[in-house]
């Protein structure tokens, strides 16, 4: 049998070198595991709280090493092709490990608006099971040990192993970081294994991983300071509506997702649930979506509200800004002039009874997707936000071109 | 709106109650509401009483003169024939809630607001009067439902020499109950800075023994005493001090303290709740 190895690419370096930018965000010693070199062992716990180490795979003639996380919508885009393709090779002696790399403190809280879930060891669990994974799914967050020994870079970043276990491919599943199977032109992953099933050299033994920088310990810190201050300095304002203003809100003309609140600082569930929903807000903040708050405070009480506006930081993204200056809109936080709601219910629709806090999702166009009286489960609500949004990129034209490879942001 | 109804000789005068259709057009309130005299009739020089009474369902609540943390007090505007005088309002003695994770000061289940009316010394009789009450107040449960009455109230006019029948006086007797006694007096309230602390001290009428963990003093004004932190009492000889956290705000003192104080005062096995108005000067 042959080695498998293929010399005709030249094997990877540590990448160190690969760009100051790449290299200052690497922990020291990083290395990338070579093509030809053993798969390093491991222990970790798999969401069954079993614990697993490589000799645990040894009955599989051909081992995938795939590093995956919840938040990421690479992976997620990723595993709709891969997790069938796996089941497919099972028979091919392909047998699979998936390896979660990330600590969930080390993720801003923007970087979770593609997925309800972070990626916390609980909610491993969670997306596994809702994803179907028939798998080993491994929490190496914590320590990052089996990260920094295969030198993963990325979510996805695959290693497939020949029967030796050593590395015959490595980098990402294939070219497309879309949902749609239609926009791959290359299956870099596939075609490897093919080469490995049928026992020659593989083709292509490296293709550079695509995905969501692996989050490093080392980001804590600074990920703690970021989600505390990088809102701190968002502008907050506050705008008089009347119920003219309040039906254009809901025609939504923009290509946003509308969140719409009503609110008041008299109101006690109002009060309680504001928190979650800037939170929600904050998480979202690069995707197509934005949160207005319409307050039922007396006008009379506007610096009342500003000032509780405020103390719970309800600025504007500078996407968001910039999209409302297209509507020549000013802010997201309003406060209700009329002494009478009847106009206000006729704009609002026939979901909204009268009391408060009232929460409705509108889609662009008008169409409402949500809608709730009284406090809402944020869980849920953000559940229903990502089923409209979705959890992938969207394949839009006039989509700025993302690198193939992110160090740190996505 | 409910069609009024004719009072002239039809027994204990109440209100035509208009519907109660919160802001928002749609829903029903869960309250209910009635505007009741105790007295048959007004009687020329007079003083007559008013209960602004309303029920409200289970689970539902609403806030008191100082709503705690949320919340907005009701608000009672009343429209008197001329030369009619309103006294002030008496509110029943509120209660220390907690709602959506915070303390609030209300009420729940029902309640009579009571204020007096005195009639001028000249009014024609054998005609009526008609007084309306504009009322608003904010009920909560999970929800909260900004709610607002209008009630009309058409009294007749009786002579001077008539008996004046109180047909309703057993029901305001047991209303009155559940107002805090007018019984300052003698306590020798003050208030004053002890820290980051406010101080209320009184001194505990002979005889009585109060129970230091079950004090509360409500505080008349919002925004000043924090509602949420936890008053700490002690009992030094016949001397009651009420420990309170201000708010954190930029507002200064008041020259007075207005409140209501409740306690627990008596023995073992005949002990009784006691609520007192109390207005303290500061020291």
């Amino acid at each position: 049998m042959s080695s498998g190895i293929s010399t005709s690419v030249t094997a990877a370096s540590s990448l160190r070198g690969s760009g100051p930018e790449l290299e200052r965000n690497l922990p020291d010693g990083f290395r990338r595991l070579q093509l030809g070199e053993p798969a390093p062992d491991f222990l970790l716990k798999g969401v069954d709280d079993t614990e697993y180490r490589l000799a645990d795979f040894e009955e599989h003639k051909f081992l995938l090493v795939v590093f995956l996380s919840n938040h990421c919508p690479f992976s997620h885009a990723a595993e709709t092709r891969m997790l069938p393709w796996i089941e497919s090779m099972k028979a091919q002696g392909l047998g699979v490990v998936a390896i979660q790399p990330n600590h969930p403190d080390a993720i801003t809280v923007d970087e979770l608006g593609y997925s309800k879930y972070s990626d916390s060891f609980e909610e491993m669990k969670l997306y596994a099971r809702e994803n179907g994974f028939t798998f080993p799914y491994l929490y190496d967050g914590e320590t990052q040990a089996a990260a920094q020994a295969y030198g993963a870079l990325a979510t996805p970043d695959l290693f497939l192993f020949d029967e030796h276990r050593r590395l015959r491919y490595s980098g990402r599943f294939d070219d497309s970081r879309f949902e749609d199977p239609a926009t791959v032109t290359r299956h870099d992953a596939k075609n490897a294994l093919v080469d490995l099933v049928a026992n020659r050299s593989v083709q292509v033994p490296y293709a550079r991983p695509m995905g969501c920088a692996v989050k490093w310990l080392s980001k804590i810190t600074k990920v703690s300071h970021t989600n505390q201050t990088s809102w701190e300095h968002e502008p907050i304002s506050l705008a008089e509506v009347d119920s003219v203003g309040v039906a254009d809100l809901m025609a939504n003309r923009s290509h946003k997702l509308r969140l719409i609140n009503l609110w008041a600082t008299w109101c006690g569930p109002c009060v309680a649930e504001f928190p979650a929903l800037t939170t929600l807000s904050r998480r979202l903040r690069k995707r197509d979506f934005e949160f207005v708050s319409i307050s039922m405070d007396d006008p009379k009480d506007e610096s009342k509200v500003l000032r509780f506006l405020t103390q719970h930081r309800a600025g504007m993204p500078t996407r968001v800004a910039a999209s409302l200056h297209a509507e020549q809109r000013t802010t997201n936080n309003y406060l209700f002039t009329e002494p009478s709601q009847d106009d206000l219910a006729a704009a609002i629709g026939e979901g909204w009874q009268g009391p408060i806090p009232f929460t409705i999702l509108v889609a662009p166009g008008g169409r409402v997707v949500w809608q709730h009286n009284g406090e809402v489960d944020p869980v849920e609500l953000g559940r229903v936000i990502l089923d409209e949004l979705g959890g992938f990129y969207p394949e839009q034209e006039n989509e700025a071109p993302i690198p193939l490879w992110l160090p740190n942001d996505h | 709106m409910a069609a009024k109804r004719s009072l002239r000789g039809s027994g204990p005068p109440d209100c035509a109650e208009t519907d109660q259709v919160p802001p928002g057009g749609r829903s029903t309130s869960p309250a209910t509401t009635r505007l009741i005299c105790e007295s048959d009739a007004v009687q020329i020089g007079q003083p007559f009483w008013l209960a602004v009474v309303l029920e409200m369902q289970p689970d539902w609540h609403c806030y008191w003169l100082n709503p705690g943390h949320t919340g907005f007090s009701p608000k009672l505007k009343w429209f008197l024939p001329e030369s009619f005088h309103i006294g002030e309002t008496f509110w029943p003695q509120p209660i220390r809630f907690m709602a959506f994770g915070q303390i609030g000061f209300g009420y729940e289940n029902r309640l009579a607001w009571l204020v007096e009316i005195t009639p001028p010394e000249v009014l024609p009789s054998g005609g009526q009067i008609e007084i309306v009450l504009k009322a608003e107040w904010l009920l909560c449960r999970d929800v909260c439902i900004r709610d607002r009455v209008t009630h009309e109230l058409v009294l007749p006019v009786s002579p001077p020499a008539s008996a004046n029948v109180l047909s309703n006086r057993d029901v305001f007797d047991r209303f009155r109950l559940n107002l805090p006694q007018r019984r300052d007096e003698g306590l020798a309230a003050v208030f004053f800075k002890e820290g980051e602390s406010w101080v209320l001290r009184l001194q505990v009428p002979e005889g009585i023994a109060v129970k230091p963990t079950e004090v509360y003093f409500f505080p008349c004004d919002a925004g000043w005493i924090d509602p949420v932190t936890d008053q700490a009492t002690s009992v030094q000889g016949t001397t009651l001090l009420v420990r309170m956290r201000g708010c954190d705000s930029d507002r200064s003192a008041p020259d007075e303290l207005h409140g209501v104080l409740v306690w627990r005062e008596g023995h073992a096995g005949s002990d009784h709740i006691v609520a007192r108005r109390i207005t303290a000067p500061k020291n």
